[in-house]
């Protein structure tokens, strides 16, 4: 028999990363795909960057923790109590503190000049940028990744990338974050070069100070000093990510939902993939309601046909009933048919059926995982 | 007596809420309730960071409609501060600013939020359709970091006026939209409580959204015959469906009885909306807009 795609999924790679937009279940199906290749005797480990906390509770996750923390014998006996085979591999969780992980890239960055590190970290644009700046998140988990790669102790890693508004934010993370490091601009602060570049600067600066208020470019020149010195050492790390990342036996899969499915957004991502170098390995569609309830091919339903699948003397109530789930229906259709259009040759398109209950044991996990194949 | 339809006479409305929870609908509907009340409504959209079209387009009778780009807010904003052309043009043309407007922390999200704030005397309601939880709140945080981040200055001032604006109850509503699921449920009890600390005087609404009420001939029909169907029959989609949708109720109203107790600190009651079977976007918001006057009348 040949092989399902996310076996050969699993068995093909050393990183898996999923993407996706908020509420579509990506930290469920990272766990579950964890879980799978635990099943399949791997040692796996999933990185999830601030799930929600019942997930958390039920992977064995109390608090956060920057070590993986082991959840085999949790998995063990969950799969015993719904007969199943024997575990054969491992399973692990890391949920990282963003903060703390952000906070020892600087120290990091900053090596021996603990005094640099210093004036970085108590610098107050640098607490609201590590706080509310989007690409942060992103390219923490990428550093935490990374660190988790080389330390070579798992067959698999499974990231679950950050809740942002948008799925490519993953992958412009390194950019955007690079913006804040870009020597020419930071250059101008320091020691603008020409005479037109300085008197621009100054003009430009007056004006700030002018809507800002005293003090805050004084803030504003320190924090991009303070960001001029270590932009070296920034630029080493953001080369040592991205050769990471474009590693051979590294995919890039997209969780989304009928519901939640974005056109945009995804071809977005999509198409922002192979430029970079990276490989795309399909998507995987969560919440689907036409499996849950024994439809196979939502683009053709067929009501008259339905109608006979049942004692005649019901099917006009029954109908009725049917219709309350026409909207949920429609959107898994379109999103079907979109999916599949823009799926290139090699790539898949899996399917994971609504669930009786909201996903938040280690037992429903557990029948997530059952269910992708 | 606080009524759950309340928000819907505020100034600004801010719609929050997880993914996939129809809060464009929601905001679809309450903007056009709004409008054929005769109110001058504007419907905003504020999708991501970027990518909006930024353009104010009338899309019904008192409806306009704008989806909002943070780099044309700032340009907005700059000019606004300025005033003058050859001031504004060489700040705004300046490396310096494009590097701050892309690349300050907070400057989007600020600008995004201002222009909001800005509008809200052009109209009687503001329907603001914000980003996802999590982008939503950082968002919502900015004026207040920025009142304290800036000593003094026009950017402070206005940053303390949001601050007021939003804080005040009779101008603003923050409406957390969730459906009554597990998560969306913990989701909107954090944001709850995470907007609670930032403006105490002004605790947010709630709505649930897409809630399921099964016909009663369609329980009895599963009473009498759901424990006796023919094999043929339990493989059929209706009969799934019907499971399926039975087992959905049951589940949301267990978790709407526990929001009695987890919802009491918020002080506001909820609204609830019924899922609505129309396949178009528009007539679900249109019949959801009606439900919506009726909870209001």
């Amino acid at each position: 028999m040949a092989k399902s795609d996310i076996v050969s999924l699993i068995e093909s790679n050393r990183i898996i990363i999923c993407c996706g937009s908020g509420g579509v279940g990506k930290t469920t199906i990272s766990a579950a795909l964890a879980i799978k290749a635990a099943c399949l005797g791997k040692r796996a480990v999933v990185i999830t960057i601030d799930p929600a906390k019942r997930l958390a509770t039920s992977l064995g996750l109390e608090a956060l923790s920057s070590t993986p923390t082991d959840l085999s014998e949790r998995l063990a006996s969950a799969l015993k109590a719904n007969n199943l085979p024997a575990l054969r591999g491992k399973l692990f969780a890391v949920m990282p503190d963003t903060a703390q992980t952000f906070e020892k890239f600087v120290r990091s960055m900053a090596g021996k000049d603990e005094a640099l590190a210093h004036r970085v970290l108590k610098n107050s644009i640098y607490k609201i940028f590590a706080k509310e700046f989007s690409g942060a998140n992103e390219y923490m988990a990428m550093e935490k990744l990374h660190q988790i790669a080389t330390e070579e102790a798992f067959d698999l890693i499974v990231l679950d990338t950050p809740p942002s508004a948008n799925t490519s934010a993953f992958l412009e993370a390194p950019d955007t974050l690079a913006v804040f490091f870009d020597d020419r601009i930071i250059k101008w602060f320091i020691k603008p070069g020409s005479k037109l570049v300085a008197a621009g600067l100054k003009m430009a600066l007056e004006i700030l100070e002018k809507l800002t208020g005293h003090g805050f470019i004084s803030e504003l020149i320190e924090f991009a000093t303070a960001l001029f010195e270590l932009r070296t050492q920034f630029m080493i790390n953001l080369k040592t990510v991205s050769d990471l990342l474009h590693q051979k036996e590294v995919s890039f899969l997209m969780v989304t939902s009928p519901e939640r499915l974005s056109k945009n957004d995804t071809l977005e991502f999509v198409s922002n993939l192979s430029p970079r170098g990276l490989r795309f390995w399909g998507f995987i569609i969560n919440r689907v309601l036409s499996r849950r309830i024994g439809i196979e091919n939502v683009e053709k339903i067929d009501l008259t046909a339905l109608g006979k699948t049942v004692d005649a003397a019901d099917a006009s109530i029954l109908l009725k009933n049917f219709g309350l789930l026409h909207p949920a229906l429609e959107h898994e259709k379109d999103a079907t048919r979109y999916l599949r259009s823009i799926s290139r040759k090699n790539s898949s398109v899996i399917f994971v059926p609504e669930q009786q209950q909201d996903v938040h044991s280690i037992d429903s996990l557990l029948n997530v995982s059952q269910g992708l194949s | 007596m606080t009524h759950n339809a309340d928000w819907l006479s505020k100034n600004i409305i801010l719609l929050m809420g997880k993914g996939g929870v129809g809060k464009t609908t929601v905001a679809q509907a309450a903007a056009r309730l709004l409008a054929s009340q005769g109110k001058r409504t504007l419907l905003c959209e504020v999708l991501s960071v970027s990518g909006g079209k930024h353009k104010l387009e009338q899309i019904a009778p008192n409806l306009m409609h704008i989806a909002l780009r943070s780099d044309e807010c700032f340009r907005e904003y700059i000019i606004l501060k300025l005033k003058l052309k050859a001031l504004y043009t060489a700040f705004l043309g300046s490396k310096i600013t494009q590097y701050l407007e892309r690349a300050a922390p907070g400057v989007r999200e600020m600008v995004l939020l201002g222009k909001i704030w800005f509008e809200r005397k052009n109209f009687d309601h503001i329907i603001v359709d914000m980003p996802s939880t999590g982008y939503a709140l950082s968002m919502i945080h900015t004026p207040f970091n920025f009142a304290n981040l800036f000593p003094g200055g026009p950017i402070y001032n206005d940053s303390q006026e949001m601050v007021k604006t939003f804080s005040n109850p009779n101008e603003t509503a923050f409406v957390i939209v969730s459906l009554a699921e597990e998560m969306p449920i913990q989701e909107s009890l954090e944001m709850a409580e995470n907007l609670k600390q930032l403006v105490p005087q002004n605790p947010a609404w709630l709505v649930l959204n897409r809630l399921i009420h099964v016909s009663t001939e369609s329980k009895e029909l599963y009473q009498k015959k759901g424990s006796r169907l023919s094999d043929k029959e339990k493989l059929s989609p209706l009969w799934l469906a019907l499971a399926y949708l039975i087992n959905r109720e049951v589940q949301q109203s267990t978790f709407i009885a526990d929001l009695q107790t987890s919802w009491a600190p918020y002080l506001k009651p909820w609204m609830e909306i019924n899922e609505a079977s129309e396949k178009n976007d528009i007539e679900r918001a249109q019949v959801i807009a009606n439900s919506m006057e009726g909870a209001n009348g």
